[in-house]
């Protein structure tokens, strides 16, 4: 176990600048530097003990404190009111079944994904509609970056050091989405976890980085299209379909989302629809060949330990490619047009979607709107009164 | 200008208890992670054959991807010099 310390330097901004970089403190990208004042108001703002310890970070261990979330923070970009948000997508990672020391250490390039919801999404000006993956908002930018410097600072996870990912991909700099809500006939990410209507929350899911899939005609059509992402060989879910499961998120955007309601398919019809449709046969795992010799090794370890949930016995019996329906998540997200997209999980091993609630300040000031991208009002055809 | 270090100072406080040192390595640990029992063994073959007079002793975590216990860490603190680990799968 270990205690953190607030300490702090005192120089001229280039030379600070330069001292971050050198000492590795910073991800690569241009940074804000944490001057005192502005952290210290950002925790006043947001009503925080400054050495209240959030948890540990992964793999490293170091504690979060309240202050040291806050540092992370404003060298992301943040404003006062983004901490709260910060807040939560920690705890969601930190969360157990989120494993975020084996997130960070794999060899896999899943990072998790932050994933906003609640009316903090327009207040704080997330982007949830064009180009919601990419670039354009500050709120996505900055959240999504805050969480992946608080894991490089205080987890330690660093490229060739404690975070062994082959490949990686981009979100590793900043990996936050934000539901098209008003676009959307179902209920949000969060309410189907378990959050109250019209609550503010996070949700963190480790994934692949979106794959583009043309998605048109009927429901099925669409579907169809989806099915042969999520079952196409190499992903860690395709291949691993053992153990204590594996996740997906699957997103449509609200025009296609229009199209299923309009043919009356619920939420949990989709999702059954991907679940039944992406299954192989267990022949189709038995040829994995000689190169994953140890990956046999492990699903028969957890074949011994009756983790599986088919029957391997039968060349013939179905595998799925998640334990059930719901380990498909599926959120309304992106610009209206053709596009829909699948972001394979890590499998079995973890990285699991894990929701908190954001517990917002009274105080903290919101940001201008003329920061931030701000389509999901402006996207959205079906008001946010026509949903269930 | 004044800024906050972004990484604390991680002070030691409550190390487990450590196995005696000597010159020579008497006793070796190794965590098994579960994920490729193949590997292990090679390991585990390896070092009894280059350090004949040490004792090699392999701990299994509980599961291959989450870290090991304070438990197992504690315990094989205690008795061996020397502690073999892997990361990334």
């Amino acid at each position: 176990m270990t205690v953190n310390e607030a300490t702090t330097l005192d120089a001229d901004y280039d030379t600070l600048i330069e001292q971050f970089y050198a000492e590795g403190w910073t991800d690569g990208l241009p940074f804000v530097l944490p001057t005192t004042d502005r952290v210290d108001r950002m925790l006043d703002a947001n009503g925080w003990d400054p050495d209240e310890v959030l948890g540990s970070v992964p793999p490293r261990g170091s504690q979060a404190t309240r202050r040291l979330v806050a540092v992370n923070a404003v060298m992301a970009g943040c404003v006062d009111a983004h901490l709260p948000v910060v807040e939560a997508a920690l705890l969601a990672a930190l969360a157990p079944e989120h494993n975020l020391n084996g997130v960070t250490c794999t060899t896999h390039m899943c990072v998790p994904l932050v994933i906003v919801n609640g009316p903090q999404r327009t207040r704080l000006g997330f982007n949830a509609t064009d180009g919601v993956f990419g670039n354009g908002s500050r709120a996505n930018g900055a959240v999504g970056r805050a969480l992946r410097l608080i894991c490089w600072n205080l987890g330690a996870a660093r490229p060739g050091d404690q975070d062994k990912s082959t490949l990686s991909h981009p979100g590793e700099w900043t990996f936050c989405i934000a539901e098209d809500e008003e676009g959307s006939p179902w209920e949000p990410l969060h309410v189907e976890r378990g959050c109250p209507p019209g609550s503010d929350a996070v949700t963190v899911f480790a994934c692949e980085s979106p794959h583009s899939i043309v998605a048109i005609g009927s429901p099925e059509n669409m579907l169809n299209r989806i099915v042969d992402h999520l079952s196409s060989r190499g992903s860690n879910n395709s291949e691993y379909r053992w153990g204590a499961g594996g996740q997906l998120l699957v997103t449509v955007n609200a025009e296609q989302a229009e199209r299923f309601a309009a043919d009356t398919w619920t939420k949990q019809d989709v999702k059954r629809y991907l679940w039944e449709h992406s299954t192989c046969k267990v022949r189709d795992r038995m040829d994995v060949g000689e190169e994953y010799t140890s990956e046999v090794g492990t699903r028969d370890g957890y074949l011994a330990q009756g983790l599986s949930w088919s029957d391997w016995s039968d060349p013939d019996a179905d595998l799925t490619i998640t334990p059930t329906p719901d380990d498909i998540h599926l959120v309304v997200a992106g610009g209206r047009s053709y596009f829909a997209s699948v972001l394979p999980g890590w499998g079995p091993f973890g990285g699991f979607a894990a929701t908190r609630e954001v517990v917002a300040s009274h105080t903290a000031t919101e940001p201008a709107q003329s920061n931030a991208t701000q389509p999901t009002q402006s996207n959205a055809t079906q008001p946010t009164g026509s949903k269930p | 200008m004044k800024v906050y270090r972004p990484v604390p100072l991680d002070t030691v406080t409550d190390a487990p208890a450590l196995a005696p040192r000597h010159d020579a390595i008497e006793r070796i640990g190794i965590v098994d992670d579960k994920l490729d029992p193949h590997l292990i063994d090679g390991v585990v073959d390896q070092l009894r054959a280059l350090l004949p007079h040490a004792s090699v002793k392999v701990w299994t975590k509980p599961t291959g991807t989450s870290p090991a216990p304070d438990s197992l860490i504690e315990e094989m603190a205690r008795e061996v010099q020397v502690a073999l680990a892997g990361v990334g799968m």
